[in-house]
């Protein structure tokens, strides 16, 4: 850990970090490859579980290897801010050559919490994309971090307000939220009941009823709309705000109804008229999540299309 | 119209249910390549829900038994991946029914077999049809299936068939000929699992999808090409096999000039499975054919002899099983291919192929032109040429050579390499070949899959070369296992100032 923190200390630690490793790999015969295909900067919330979050970080690594930055707030902390380097590393199957990415770590004190912008500016990759995992909306309030939201070309939330979202995607930047990426499997499920011979009965679907946990149920509701907008239809959507054992979404035509509903489990149950089928979901967690939004490198076109109808019934609600 | 809920950048490609009827489900290529890579397709839940296999082969088993079977090799060849969970529920899907190919009993046998599974599963009528037997029976089981009414039906009928396609143009031809009268071409899938390697699929992205790459990509810019297809094993107990191919029909006919070609088609208009197969099909037409009194200086064949390799004794290609003692087959093949378009007129594209070479390695490595002028004179490193290697195994990735001032005074160069790991920077695990070429046939989407016209292209070229090459007696062996092959593919490169790198 440098003495002072300053960017320049923190580059320094890192480049004595890869002579280090290097000498370790040098040693064992194997050498050390470091990799690294964007920067990612997290910002976690006052409130998270930090372990949690540092395990999710090591578990993205291998599939899209950063210089990760992680912010972290402390509300104990004696000293104002610190920084470590390290690196995450890891062998792939059959091969003896570690792969290596690094991870800066930041801690401030709340009241320090203007001083790591500055500090973070200088720290990104050259000529990769920068991601901002931004955990907790309120940080981008703190004076400078707006500074790290205009550096990144994607940011990505936790369940931010909609609006909050939809500002993002106005300044032009790529931007994403996990409350949109838990409904990628139900939304799936969705389009396969209506592949092939299905499309032909969207046009008549007058209505759709959404309830479903915030914010995920207006984005749901909103890509419904669209779908059905764009096959013809002119649907009412009504949005009701529920918890998640009770998601469930309802399509009424004149001569057709169909419901998809949480079942007990991971598990969805479909029904057409009075037939039902249920349907298994594969269980979800922040790093399959991250991961399948780090797999996304620029704009989202389908979320972007329904953000604003989803703004729009996130503030009717 | 298009369904308005897709979304292709999140959404899996939604895999259609069918059942997948194995001939040959007995043998090395079911146990060794299908079903582990039909069972790592249902461990990352690729597979629809109904997905079922029939296997049919001559050996009397039950629906039990084969399951045992095949639960022993997937656990051999899938390794520590193997979820004995994934497996019970992938199990319930597969089926045996002995058979004889010759036979029209069995065919009508499995059609009433797909029907009742197709029942019970609640699988839709879609059929995969895959030819894992002796190319000698693809024609019957084509002629059986259609005579027993099961080449058609409601959904499709899909019918995949393993190289070799045929030993040369007039039996390719005849090939075709005898399955298009049950399957149409559209229905006939021949597999050519090099194409669902995932750095030749890259070829395409590396070239296509950056800019800085296709403006070099001509013969301004490129010396040369060497595209390389090394094994270090020997012909491993198929000698009687081997014999009859070759390592001319067996690699170069469809792998590598299928990988040279995706290496130097023209840009496609879209990447729609048949636009990207024209423009493929296109550039194996425009090679050069030779004329046989050209053949022995632009073609080498070679025999490995025995060595003695790390302390061990190997057997030359005559000592082997199977094999005959005055052989002539070519266990080693080196070809000077030349395209005559005009992104490439005058620009040799260097095969080789062999067996019992120093080590396993297939890549392609282009050689740029030198700089125009050399201001760095009176040494001998900075001649080293640029080159880009895309290295298709074992090690997938890309490679750029090209040369650096070395620390200190004074103006020294040495070449340097960059390179970019497939794996490290991607670390999720890449599929194997025939876990994309499955799913591609499943879906629908032949984009890697070989044509007819293409097949018949490469016929054409390695016809030629043939022809010469059995009309004449070549004093073999030319070449000791676990070298680079003989004298005379040096020569070959020599003869045009090349001369070929040392993977």
């Amino acid at each position: 850990m440098s003495a002072t923190v300053s960017p320049e200390n923190i580059l320094k630690d890192l480049g004595n970090l890869w002579v280090d490793l290097a000498r370790q790999g040098g040693q064992g015969g194997s050498g050390v490859l470091r990799a690294c295909t964007m920067t990612l900067v997290v910002l976690c919330g006052e409130h998270d579980d930090q372990q949690a979050i540092g395990e999710t970080i090591a578990r993205l690594m291998p599939q899209h290897p950063s210089r990760a930055i992680v912010v972290r707030v402390s509300r104990s902390a004696e000293w104002s801010l610190q920084a470590r380097v390290f690196a995450q590393c890891w062998t792939p199957f059959g091969e003896r050559r570690h792969i290596c990415a690094e991870e800066i770590e930041i801690t401030s004190a709340e009241s320090a919490l203007s001083d790591v912008a500055p500090l973070i500016l200088p720290l990104p990759v050259a000529d990769l994309p920068v991601v901002l995992w931004c955990r907790d909306v309120r940080l981008l309030d703190v004076p400078g971090f707006a500074g790290i939201e205009s550096l990144a070309n994607r940011v990505i939330f936790n369940d931010a307000p909609v609006p909050i979202v939809q500002s993002v995607l106005t300044q032009g930047k790529a931007v994403g939220d996990l409350a949109w990426t838990r409904l990628t499997r139900w939304r799936e499920l969705i389009a396969r009941i209506f592949a092939n011979r299905g499309l032909a009965v969207l046009p008549n679907f007058s209505q759709v009823k959404v309830r479903w946990p915030a914010p995920s149920g207006y984005y749901m509701a909103a890509w419904l709309e669209d779908g059905l907008r764009r096959a013809g239809a002119q649907p009412r959507v009504e949005v009701d705000i529920a918890p998640a054992h009770e998601r469930r979404i309802e399509l009424v035509s004149p001569d057709l109804s169909v419901t998809v509903s949480q079942c007990s489990g991971q598990c969805a149950e479909i029904r057409i008229n009075d037939a039902a089928h249920q349907s298994v979901l594969p269980e979800t967690s922040e790093y399959s999540l991250m991961r399948e939004e780090l797999a996304i490198a620029g704009h989202d076109p389908v979320f972007e299309r329904v953000l604003p109808a989803a703004a729009r019934l996130a503030v009717s609600s | 119209m298009d369904n308005p809920f897709q979304d292709p950048l999140r959404f899996e490609r939604h895999v259609p249910e069918c059942v997948m009827v194995i001939f040959g489900a007995n043998g090395d290529l079911t146990k060794r390549k299908l079903m582990p890579a039909l069972y790592r397709l249902a461990y990352d839940r690729r597979l629809s829900t109904g997905f079922s296999v029939i296997g049919i082969s001559r050996t009397g088993m039950t629906d039990d038994a084969f399951r045992e079977k095949m639960f022993e090799s997937v656990k051999e060849f899938v390794g520590d991946g193997f979820d004995p969970e994934v497996w019970n529920s992938f199990a319930q899907g597969v089926f045996y029914l002995p058979g004889d190919v010759g036979d029209l009993e069995s065919y009508r046998r499995l059609g009433e077999r797909i029907g009742e599974i197709s029942k019970t599963r609640e699988v839709a009528s879609n059929v995969l049809f895959y030819l894992a037997t002796q190319p000698s029976q693809y024609a019957e089981i084509a002629q059986g299936l259609g005579q027993a009414g099961l080449a058609k039906d409601s959904g499709w009928r899909r019918l995949v068939v393993e190289k070799p396609f045929g030993r040369d143009l007039e039996s390719a031809r005849e090939l075709s000929e005898k399955l298009h009268r049950h399957f149409p071409e559209s229905e006939v899938w021949r597999i050519d699992h090099y194409l669902g390697k995932e750095t030749v699929q890259n070829i395409l992205a590396f070239r296509f999808g950056n800019g800085i790459f296709e403006p070099l990509w001509n013969r301004r810019y490129v010396n040369h090409v060497q595209i390389t297809g090394a094994e270090s094993i020997g012909v491993e107990g198929r000698g009687a096999y081997y014999q009859e191919a070759g390592a001319l029909r067996d690699m170069i006919q469809n792998h590598l000039l299928q990988v040279m070609a995706t290496v130097a088609m023209e840009p496609s208009a879209s990447f729609r499975p048949d636009s990207v197969r024209d423009e493929r099909s296109k550039l194996l037409r425009s090679i050069r054919v030779w004329k046989p009194e050209e053949v022995l200086e632009n073609a080498v064949p070679g025999q490995y002899g025995p060595a003695r390799i790390g302390g061990e004794e190997m057997p030359g290609f005559r000592q082997e099983q199977g094999v005959k003692p005055d052989s002539q087959t070519d266990t080693y093949a080196a070809v000077t291919v030349l395209v005559d378009n005009w992104r490439w007129a005058g620009i040799p594209f260097y095969i080789r192929t062999g067996k019992r070479l120093p080590k396993r390695v297939s890549e392609i490595a282009i050689q740029f032109n030198e700089a125009p002028l050399q201001i760095f004179n009176h040494q001998e490193d900075f001649r080293a040429p640029n080159l880009l290697i895309l290295r298709i195994q074992p090690e997938e990735g890309i490679s750029l050579k090209f040369v650096s001032k070395r620390p200190g005074a004074g103006m020294t160069l040495r070449p340097v390499s960059m390179d970019f790991n497939y794996g490290s920077s991607f670390g999720e695990r890449s599929p194997e070949a025939y876990e994309t070429l499955l799913l591609d046939a499943m879906i629908g989407d032949a984009t890697l899959y070989t044509r007819q016209d293409m097949v018949e292209a490469s016929w054409t070229v390695v016809d030629a070369i043939r022809q010469v090459w059995d009309a004449t007696k070549f004093e073999f062996p030319n070449y000791a296992a676990g070298s680079w092959g003989p004298a005379q593919a040096d020569e070959m490169l020599a003869r045009r100032g090349h001369c070929w790198r040392r993977p």
